[in-house]
């Protein structure tokens, strides 16, 4: 069975080593010993002492120590590495290990956080808010909350070392396997030419596959280094919920200024996400955060910052979508409440703010598609006739409690996500692909990252078919090893949709020019360039940001019982436009299970299931009615260009849109998600 | 102590101890792949078997209780042509489950079409309602059981 197939726990050898990490038990302090007397003999002890190279794990410009130094950042830090070859030896060894600790140290709190807490922040400013603020009198305040959620991917995660002719063989279900390379290799102090990395089956994953992977592998491989043998180290599920990743909490603080027409003049935006201990990708999460929060809003005042705060939680490492989900959900939400004050319908509000084209970089966008997109999505859920309907009821209702039919509200809300990196970061090295095509007119394309969609697989062969004149079917994506593939950066943030998809163009734009002047084959490799130099700034945030966007809108209806405040979805409408879509009914597909996860996450349950979208019958609890909230998905196709990510705008609006529709059925400003039952009671019983 | 059952149709003795779950009897012992032991607490689904017919999760179970009985899982299931109805069904509807969690996917189904080949909607929710994967679409994943019933009732009345 081919590697990428396998899992990790399937990987196993006679002799091996199963590995166990001790973690710290404490959120912050410090080590004052480390006990392991009445072990028994077979098992194996390791500290950050018995680490050859370095004691850290670099991520792009950031970096975390792979065993505590003697100093306690977060609890769950590993302090220790146990092996054996038995789970039996591991569990009584973690009973004989003491660690006892100084802990004269206050924990580093997200609320509220010092000054010294922030390790990075980003601005963009347009126009003089400051002096606005100081002119007016009409302001609207707002802060919104998200919390951290967690992923719920169950499929294995851990590392396997074994030491074959001299080298290091490593399987594991990286998303960036010349990651786990460059990492293990600095742990063991030896070179990367010793260091063979092989992805195994990484399955779905949220952005636990990015980096941990890397941390693992170093850890199996100190193991195997300092024993020869070969080392497994797997997480339980809980390790894994806990210290992969997670989606990091976010407080947004919103402030804007009205005239007498209800126009915005002035708005600011603070947002502080809490990174956890160690923060990694934090340049990208804030400036994807600025970037989505500004959105495509025409303000002629605006100053968005965005900082992320260390903390004494375990490091959120890298969730799907890095930081836009939070941010639009707190400006889409924090619009909607302005647009109250315009006396506009909501959806007249948005598309007002679409003519201009442009976003708040300063890039003007000639093909935005938001107006349509939002015509759309009112056409189909009848927006306008539900919204004024619904607020005609709030008007006249008394009160929540006293009303003997359920609460009903309409949301809408629009943005965009960005595909690809900001900025290539400068110690990311070559990122690229590469593409040969045979004398039999066969074309293989190898691409680092290794384990690539299969929608995407069938992107590639398709464009490459277009642009050959080769038959789809003669397409190869090649699968390999850190030996024989590119290094082709992380798979994260669309890269394989849009990024690879434009590199893939690249090589076959190349090809087909060189074609009958070359003897075949022809082999081409094309690195990810910067070749918006010239209209993005990094520094100041202007300019053409990303690849590409996808956009949308999304309205989702919604109601509330009176009784046990339980909210049910009574229908979610979208419309994106994600560039060129090739298979509509699969990207549909995509869109409709992040809606669904976006609900979820929204409604504050964690795993996403039929069961979890229970229309409990009141009298008679007994039989729940299973049914899956209707969700009406529709793309707006686009003949040419390049293909864009699905899955993170449609997880990104739906949140902001089904606090709006709750807020409107309730009459309440709900400003935090996740949004429970309980959560819901709270703040009706808050003085209004 | 020694247990007795039927895997996939084949007769198995194996030894396990009387805390041993039966998840880890099959995947561990008897290199079931198709199966993961991963929530232990009968939460995500991906241990799934048909033991004497009925679905369960065998995280749950003891390896004891299958003293006697017969199990199918994923590994059986593929070799038949009832598997062909559940794979045309999924794919005509693009219910695409990632390879963890398919062979789950399949048990689950097979045995909703044990009881009906024209299951609804909410029968199959009910019946998958103890699983997850963020892979899944569960529309789809509906559309394409109750697409398989309509295959196998085909191939049944040919």
């Amino acid at each position: 069975m081919p590697d990428s197939y396998r899992f990790i726990d399937e990987y196993s050898s006679p002799d091996m080593l199963q590995i166990r990490i001790v973690r710290a038990d404490i959120p912050r302090g410090s080590i004052s010993s480390t006990e392991s007397t009445n072990l028994p003999d077979e098992v194996l002890v390791f500290d950050s002492d018995d680490i050859q190279g370095s004691n850290r794990v670099s991520v792009l410009e950031e970096e975390m120590p792979l065993l505590s130094d003697g100093s306690i950042a977060y609890e769950g830090e590993p302090i220790l590495l146990i092996a054996a070859e038995e789970q039996d030896l591991l569990d009584e060894a973690e009973r004989h290990i003491k660690i006892s600790y100084e802990t004269d140290f206050s924990l580093l709190a997200f609320e509220p956080a010092s000054k010294e807490q922030t390790v990075d922040s980003v601005r963009i400013s347009r126009g003089n808010p400051s002096k606005e603020f100081e002119d007016t009198t009409q302001i609207v305040e707002a802060e919104y909350r998200t919390t951290i959620e967690s992923h719920v991917s169950r499929a294995p995660i851990g590392a396997y070392t074994e030491y074959r002719d001299g080298r290091y063989i490593i399987y594991t279900p990286s998303h960036w396997p010349f990651h786990v390379r460059r990492t293990v290799a600095d742990v063991l102090g030896i070179t990367e030419a010793e260091i063979k990395v092989i992805q195994t089956n990484p399955s779905p994953a949220y952005g636990e596959k990015v980096v941990y992977p890397s941390i693992l592998s170093a850890m199996s491989a100190l193991v195997c280094q300092a024993t020869g043998k070969d080392a497994r180290l797997l997480l339980s599920p809980k390790e894994a919920e806990e210290f992969t990743t997670r989606k990091a909490p976010v407080h947004v603080k919103s402030t804007s200024i009205l005239n007498e027409t209800g126009s915005i003049i002035a708005h600011d935006i603070h947002m502080r996400f809490d990174v956890g201990a160690y923060p990694l990708f934090t340049k990208e999460l804030l400036r994807r955060a600025v970037i989505t929060s500004g959105s495509y809003y025409q303000v002629p005042n605006v100053s968005i910052t965005a900082e992320a705060i260390r903390t004494s939680a375990p490091p959120m490492n890298i969730y799907r979508g890095l930081g836009v989900s939070q941010s639009l959900f707190a400006t889409e939400v924090h619009f909607s409440r302005l647009a109250e004050f315009s006396q506009l319908n909501p959806g007249d509000w948005k598309k007002s703010h679409t003519k201009d084209k442009h976003i708040i970089t300063g890039v003007h966008v000639p093909n935005m598609p938001l107006e349509k997109l939002v015509d759309t999505v009112i056409e189909q859920s009848d927006f306008y006739r539900k919204h004024s309907a619904y607020e005609q009821i709030r008007k006249r209702r008394n009160s929540v409690k006293a009303s003997r039919r359920f609460l009903r509200g309409i949301g809408i809300a629009t943005g965009f996500a960005g595909n690809g990196f900001t900025d290539k970061p400068a110690s990311g090295g070559n990122w690229g692909i590469r593409a040969t095509l045979d004398k039999k007119d066969q074309l293989t394309i190898e691409c680092g990252t290794m384990t690539i969609p299969e929608a995407i697989k069938t992107i590639w062969k398709r464009r490459v078919g277009e642009t050959l004149g080769i038959s789809p079917e003669s397409v190869e994506i090649a699968s390999g090893n850190t030996d024989s593939l590119p290094d082709s950066g992380p798979m994260m943030l669309g890269m394989p949709v849009t990024v690879y998809t434009s590199l893939v163009d690249r090589c076959c734009n190349y090809i087909r020019k060189q074609r009958f002047n070359k003897p075949l084959p022809i082999e081409v490799r094309r690195n990810i360039i910067a070749s918006r130099k010239s209209t993005w700034d990094a520094s100041t945030c202007t300019g053409l940001p990303f690849q590409n966007f996808s956009w949308g809108a999304v309205v989702t209806e919604v109601q509330l019982d009176p009784l046990t405040l339980v909210p049910e979805v009574r229908g979610v409408w979208a419309a994106f436009d994600c560039g060129l879509v090739y298979d509509t009914q699969y990207a549909v597909s995509i869109a409709e299970g992040g809606i669904y996860e976006a609900l979820a996450w929204a409604m504050g349950e964690q795993k996403v299931t039929p069961r979890y979208y229970q229309d409990y019958v009141i009298e008679g609890h007994e039989t729940p009615n299973l049914r899956l909230p209707p969700v009406s998905v529709v793309f707006a196709n686009r003949a040419k260009g390049l293909p864009g990510g699905i899955n993170e705008i449609a997880e990104s609006l739906v949140p902001a849109a089904f606090v709006t529709a709750l807020s409107q059925a309730t009459g309440v400003y709900f400003d935090r998600i996740p949004l429970t039952s309980e959560t819901i009671q709270s703040y009706l019983e808050e003085p209004s | 102590m020694r247990i007795r059952f039927t895997l996939n149709g084949n007769a198995i003795e194996a030894e396990a101890h009387t805390s041993t779950r039966l998840v880890d009897l099959l995947h561990r012992d008897l290199q079931v792949r198709s199966l993961h032991p991963a929530c232990y607490d009968g939460q995500c689904g991906n241990c799934a078997v048909l033991f004497n017919g009925e679905l369960v999760y065998s995280c749950l179970l003891p390896a004891f209780a299958a003293q006697g009985g017969s199990i199918y899982t994923y590994e059986g299931i593929v070799k038949t042509l009832e598997y062909n109805d559940i794979i045309s069904g999924f794919h005509d509807e693009q219910a695409y489950p990632c390879t963890y969690c398919l062979p789950a996917k399949v048990v689950i189904t097979q045995s909703i079409l044990e009881s009906t080949v024209d299951p609804n909607t909410q029968e199959v929710l009910e019946a998958f309602s103890g699983t997850y994967c963020p892979c899944t679409n569960f529309n789809n994943l509906a559309r394409g059981v109750i697409r398989a019933g309509e295959y196998r009732r085909r191939r049944l009345h040919e």
